[in-house]
């Protein structure tokens, strides 16, 4: 049982004002007696306006014969933002893609590879910046001042520059071509007392072949810009462009990291934007809030913001400035975003960007620092799509996504349980010329046997980027759950037994010790999977039989067991859940070995009975803790730890195969 | 830039609707009553001064007040918060352990301390307006709110202890 002190008053009383509804039938209704008549026309003009758009764009797209035609950093639509590595240790902030393949250096522990066999080391070398070469056959990084290339065929490791490991150091390198790197030189000189200055942070390109070195400019994080002989870094907290042939340097926008598309005609970078407001006499808050932009390289006026960043309130504005004595010396709240965001990067084909982003709020539950992908193209994302965008999201915990896809988004709660396992769409259509989609979301309770669908109609509207969820109404809960001894299903005021543990056929029973561990629902075929606890009566072993049962035929099957086996002492089902269609079970299990406690997750087909135990799809032997996610409708999202970093990966059970997210 | 009307509505629409319905616990009525409010206030909006949000909101109390008074014929003067809310989470089917206990220690609390944290927690009310809809100072109602929270943590303490 928990006690007082655990307990966070203000999201109670959060979860609580959930729960009374708001009839927005009777708002849209209501909301029609207060529109002035003059201005009816001016909302639909706007409609058709972007319809218009929505079609010419398109056309563009499609009829897109011209290599050289562009679509503006504007005119791109986010598909997809989504986080799938946690980052357990606090250096460094980057990564770096190439086909798919993501490689991160983790510090102390060497330079890794993200894909669809989960997180796998390809070196020892300690690393604190690296780069992959537009042919993916090298990485040029940095570690100490020194810059090194690694050749992935071979596995060999070349040291470039070196600096004196005192005064000399040289940094964030980063490709033009294959054998041309551009890369910064840093000369520091001590103070005589303490601390030191920097005298020079100066931009170089470096043939690798003639090993030929040439200063182009001061400055920071030099990012090569493809087809414009041209060079976009960073000085004095502005984005520069920098014209090679020219020399001319222009001023991109405020801002820090840039980089570059591969394809030249974008340049992504951290801008922090602030705003200020007085609150009484002499006290102000500032708040600062950075975001990821994307602006044209071929004008800079053209940008577009990508995330979604909110002020952290750490004490709210009015408990501050009640807080204050009056004073004629001027007082400032600082406020920050929820997020930060560093080193944006590209794919290698310039469709999505990657960044590190690292969260402030920690005690909703986020992890501090996640890698992230944004997906960018200039098709609009569907409603249906939109919501499965918006879903994900919420259950991901990407909160900065999932506010920018709502019109007025409420303060997102981390609820630990009952907690989302998966969703489904089940419908969408238009309601007096809106759209709507339809939506199951599904909750489970950790170690617990209950289960909950909730159908949603989620309204939206169409925006100049894309969908915009309006309002969302709640149709319709279903709750199946155990309590003493038996299985129930409850229904607004309907409850009704489902089974009573009695009812299992004695044949699936073994020893004394039975408890019903965890269980799911699903609608469309009104079937539960349970996970019994038992344990067995020869050996003493712990089993979890994994069984169905069908309300239509009234009729139990087992599905199969998972047992205690070599090197586990005991194991325990902590959560049950199914896919969108019923046809599919995962199972997370907790295990003992001797003094070690870990976690272990397993898929059953619930046709054929047959498992499998998911942390055989990692290739990494120090992948541990496997976990399961949620269903992303048909496809299990799983995550474990390897070598300190928390890594979410995508299982197919159809397949038996896992991919990179 | 004077705000109108429709974006008054639009913005505070869900807060009004929740407060009416956690004073009145069903549907019919808090749709009756969320109505007449937004029309009153309609009616009135030339003369709202202030904080729209305290003006809303006082509009919502009287309406809901009369609304009560009218139905049970209660004397001038009885706690009106306490008939305005007659039974919160009638259907208490809550899981949660910890929000059933909150509930169950919300159902003790007077009516004018029930009123406080509606409009705070429920309806995201600052102090100051919540205390120019219920016409006290920001600092009764601080202190008001500061202790009606440290009795209702000591009494949710008390259902979580005495349960299991």
């Amino acid at each position: 049982m928990k006690r007082m002190e655990d307990m966070d008053l203000d999201r109670a009383f959060e979860k609580i004002k959930n729960t009374l509804p708001v009839n927005h039938d009777l708002k849209r209704e209501l909301r029609k007696n207060f529109i002035k008549k003059r201005k009816p026309s001016l909302w639909k003009k706007l409609a058709a306006t972007a319809a218009a758009v929505a079609v010419i764009s398109s056309a563009v797209f499609w009829t897109n014969y011209d290599p050289v035609e562009r679509v503006s950093a504007a005119e791109l639509n986010i598909q997809n933002h989504i986080s799938f590595v946690d980052i357990g240790s606090s250096q460094p902030l980057h990564v770096s893609e190439h086909n798919g393949k993501l490689y991160m250096p983790v510090f102390g522990e060497g330079i890794f590879i993200y894909d669809g066999k989960g997180f796998t080391k390809i070196n020892d070398e300690d690393t604190y910046y690296l780069r992959v070469s537009p042919d993916g056959k090298q990485l040029v990084f940095s570690s100490d001042g020194v810059l090194k290339t690694l050749d992935m065929a071979s596995g060999k490791v070349n040291e470039i520059l070196k600096g004196d490991g005192a005064e000399i150091y040289y940094e964030e390198p980063s490709w033009v071509d294959d054998h041309t790197i551009l890369y910064v030189k840093k000369e520091i000189q001590f103070n005589d007392t303490h601390g030191f200055t920097v005298k020079e942070s100066g931009i170089y390109s470096l043939d690798l072949i003639t090993m030929n070195s040439v200063k182009l400019t001061d400055g920071e994080h030099p990012s090569h810009v493809n087809g414009m002989n041209s060079v976009v870094f960073s000085r004095d907290g502005k984005v520069m462009f920098l014209n090679l042939k020219s020399k001319s340097e222009e001023i991109v926008d405020d801002g820090r990291f840039p980089s570059v598309s591969p394809d030249g005609k974008y340049i992504a970078y951290v801008k922090t934007e602030t705003s200020s407001k007085e609150v009484a006499k002499n006290a102000r808050i500032d708040e600062a809030i950075e975001d990821i932009w994307i602006a044209d390289t071929t004008d800079f006026s053209v940008k577009k913001k990508l995330t979604a960043n909110y002020p952290h309130y750490f004490i709210s504005a009015d408990e501050w400035a009640g807080s204050l004595e009056p004073s004629d010396v001027p007082q400032v709240l600082e406020i920050p975003g929820t997020y930060s965001y560093y080193e944006p990067t590209w794919s290698s084909d310039s469709k999505s960007i990657y960044a590190v982003k690292s969260s402030s709020a920690q005690e909703s539950g986020e992890a501090g620092n996640r890698v992230m992908r944004i997906d960018l193209a200039p098709e609009t994302v569907s409603p249906a799509n939109t919501v499965r965008r918006y879903l994900q999201a919420l259950i991901a915990r990407d909160d900065d996504y999932a506010k920018s896809l709502m019109k007025e988004p409420p303060e997102i709660l981390t609820i630990s349980n009952p907690h989302p396992v998966g969703y489904r769409i089940t419908d969408e259509g238009t309601e007096n010329g809106n759209s709507y989609v339809d939506a199951e979301v599904y909750w489970s309770y950790t170690a617990n046997p209950y289960y909950q669908v909730i159908k949603s109609r989620y309204y939206l509207t169409a925006g100049a980027s894309g969908y915009i969820i309006d309002s969302i109404k709640e149709d319709s809960t279903i709750e199946v759950y155990e309590r003493e001894g038996s299985v129930y299903i409850a229904q607004r005021d309907d409850k009704e037994e489902i089974f009573k543990e009695s009812d299992i056929p004695a044949e699936y029973l073994e020893g004394d010790s039975l408890r019903l561990a965890s269980l799911a629902y699903n609608p469309d075929s009104d079937s539960i999977v349970f996970a019994l606890q038992l344990v067995d009566s020869v050996k003493g072993d712990a089993i979890i039989r994994i069984m169905s049962y069908s309300r239509k035929a009234k009729s139990f099957k087992l599905v199969n067991d998972v047992k205690a086996n070599d090197g586990v002492d005991d194991i325990g089902a902590t959560g049950l859940t199914m896919d969108s269609d019923g046809n599919y079970a995962a199972l997370e299990v907790y295990t003992q070995s001797g003094e070690t406690f870990g976690r272990n997750a397993y898929a059953f087909d619930l046709k054929s009975g047959e498992g499998k135990d998911l942390s055989a799809l990692f290739t990494s032997e120090s992948a541990e803790n496997i976990s399961t996610n949620f269903w992303d409708e048909g496809r299990l999202v799983i995550s474990a730890t390897i070598d300190q970093q928390t890594v979410k990966c995508v299982y197919d059970p159809e397949t038996g195969e896992m991919s990179s997210f | 830039m004077h705000l109108k009307f429709i974006d008054l509505y639009d913005r505070y629409f869900d807060d009004i609707y929740r407060y009416t319905y956690f004073k009145t616990g069903n549907k019919w009525e808090t749709d009756d009553l969320v109505s007449e409010i937004f029309t009153k206030a309609y009616e009135n909006f030339s003369s709202a001064k202030g904080s729209y949000k305290a003006w809303l909101f006082t509009i919502a109390r009287n309406a809901i007040t009369d609304h009560y008074r009218k139905k049970k014929e209660v004397v001038l003067g009885d706690d009106m918060d306490l008939y305005t809310y007659p039974h919160p989470f009638e259907e208490d089917l809550e899981k949660d352990e910890e929000l059933k206990c909150l509930k169950s220690s919300l159902k003790m609390l007077s009516g004018d301390e029930l009123e406080i944290i509606s409009l705070r927690y429920f309806s995201d009310m600052k102090y100051g307006d919540i205390g120019k809809v219920l016409g006290k100072s920001e600092d009764a109602v601080k202190m008001k709110a500061f202790r009606t929270i440290k009795k209702l943590k000591t009494l949710v303490n008390n259902f979580m202890e005495g349960k299991k």
